[in-house]
């Protein structure tokens, strides 16, 4: 399909569905996480997102909703890219194409697994280490700017997957299997994690410099705790319950010292 | 403190909490963020930035992964900024790092209590949730309905365990922290800036352990030495 009739078939599908249709499914999907539970997890978030379009691709008093009460899980902000495909396989299946409700429920439960891992990958393991870590170093150096536009140019991204995965999914409908299968998403979780990785080093150089500022004994302890601290959290030490612990050991040692 | 001002950062934390348990996830829930919001309403935007700072080196460690046991990091920056903000701007006390300390302390101390309590009480959430179980000849408006009502149960849920939290929570914790920085002398005022200067190695630690593989390990060496260089020069 080239880019002309994909445009038009966004536009305006044969079930009817508009930008403002894929836009109000968008939108309901934005707080998907407050309907995460055990058993179904994300589940009533795809059944409520659905919710606007529900009407136009139903067929035979045949509740669309219903259909998707299964369990479904991924990724939030890859998600939406599902849920656009699915209306897209509704609709193809309004149309009288060959695509079965076993189809619909085969793509679902095939593609959120892997875009479950990706999504973590690139979001949780990726863009915000890097994120928080920007706005870590915009902190300390106490730029509100910086903390402002490390907010916004996050924002823009998740809320691009959020709102935008909705049309791009609805766009490709099978096609999105594909364009995970290729090696273009690995291509972009590399850059993101080596520019992570960058930023994360500045952090820690800024660390270590102030630091040594303080004195050489103070980058020495610096050095100790974050070697100490990273052979913790192989052990999956909360640094939290460290660093709370730590409190009161540093005011007797200072005590003792004194 | 006011009892207006226990509401208010009470409905902040409310809001911050519906954010990072049912929002997009937008990062506004964040120690650094959640704590700067907390100063601008206070008046003390720089100390409860630097609160939120230490806080969000220490939890850098502790992102929502799946299955990951964290601390309730909203209830945690809002309670340890407002008692920095509060106490600096109540008592006029110079000694801001041993404040920040403090408010770190509190703040790390109740993220902890509340992620315990965040747990508990969202078992009863989701045990309510998994229990939807609607009738087979409902349509699609009608489920949608019941859907609807789910929904808004669930994001209340959130939003009000979260400003429960900070409501219960801010009152103790200032109160503690001004009785203990007001028995503090010199010795312990040193010990506790220490451990504040020293939080960041956690920070440090946390994000080699993220970034530390094979293919990354050449940026984050190259980076750290030549950002140390440029400071060096700087």
């Amino acid at each position: 399909m080239d880019r002309v009739d994909r445009h038009e078939r966004v536009a305006r599908g044969p079930a009817g569905i508009g930008r403002l249709d894929l836009l109000r499914v968008g939108w309901r999907l934005l707080p998907m996480q407050a309907l995460l539970h055990a058993r179904g997890m994300q589940s009533l978030a795809f059944a409520r997102a659905l919710a606007p379009v529900a009407h136009k691709l139903e067929q035979d008093g045949n509740s669309l909703l219903s259909r998707h009460l299964g369990f479904f899980n991924c990724n939030p902000n890859f998600a939406p890219m599902i849920v656009g495909g699915v209306i897209r396989l509704e609709e193809d299946r309004l149309a009288g194409r060959p695509v079965a409700p076993a189809d619909v429920e085969y793509f679902k439960r095939s593609i959120s697994s892997p875009l479950a891992a990706m999504g973590d990958l690139l979001f949780l393991g990726a863009l915000k280490p890097l994120a928080l870590t920007l706005a870590c170093l915009f902190a300390i150096y106490q730029s509100f700017i910086g903390l402002v536009a490390t907010w916004l140019l996050y924002n823009l991204v998740v809320l691009s997957c959020r709102l935008g995965g909705v049309y791009f999914g609805y766009a490709k409908g099978w096609e999105l299997v594909d364009v995970f299968s290729g090696p273009a998403f690995q291509r972009l979780l590399g850059i993101v994690q080596s520019i992570g990785a960058s930023v994360g080093g500045a952090l820690v150089a800024v660390v270590l410099f102030r630091f040594a500022r303080d004195s050489t004994s103070m980058l020495g302890l610096g050095a100790a705790l974050a070697a100490a601290a990273v052979v913790l959290l192989r052990k999956d030490i909360s640094l939290s319950r460290v660093a709370i612990l730590l409190f009161p050991l540093s005011a007797v040692v200072t005590l003792l010292l004194m | 403190m006011m009892a207006r001002e226990v509401v208010i950062l009470a409905l902040l934390g409310g809001l911050l909490s519906a954010d990072d348990r049912a929002g997009w996830g937008g990062m506004l829930a964040h120690p650094i963020y959640s704590a700067l919001l907390v100063g601008l309403l206070v008046g003390q935007p720089v100390p409860a930035l630097m609160v939120g700072t230490a806080l969000e080196l220490v939890w850098l460690s502790a992102l929502p992964m799946r299955g990951a046991r964290r601390p309730d990091v909203v209830s945690g920056a809002v309670v340890g900024a407002a008692t920095t903000a509060l106490l600096l701007r109540e008592t006029g006390d110079a000694r801001t790092l041993l404040m920040v300390a403090t408010g770190t302390a509190v703040g790390l101390a109740v993220g902890e209590a509340g992620g315990v309590v965040v747990r508990t009480t969202s078992r009863w959430r989701d045990a309510r949730l998994s229990a939807f179980d609607p009738p087979a000849d409902l349509d699609s408006r009608g489920l949608a309905w019941r859907i609807e009502g789910y929904f808004f149960f669930s994001l209340t849920f959130h939003a009000a365990v979260g400003a429960v939290l900070v409501a219960a929570a801010l009152p103790v914790a200032l109160a503690t922290a001004e009785r203990l920085t007001g028995v503090v002398g010199e010795p312990l005022v040193a010990g506790a800036r220490e451990w504040l200067l020293l939080l960041p190695a956690l920070g440090a630690a946390a994000l080699w352990q993220t970034f530390a593989h094979r293919h990354l390990n050449r940026f984050l060496v190259l980076s750290t030495m030549l950002m140390l260089i440029l400071l060096w020069i700087g």
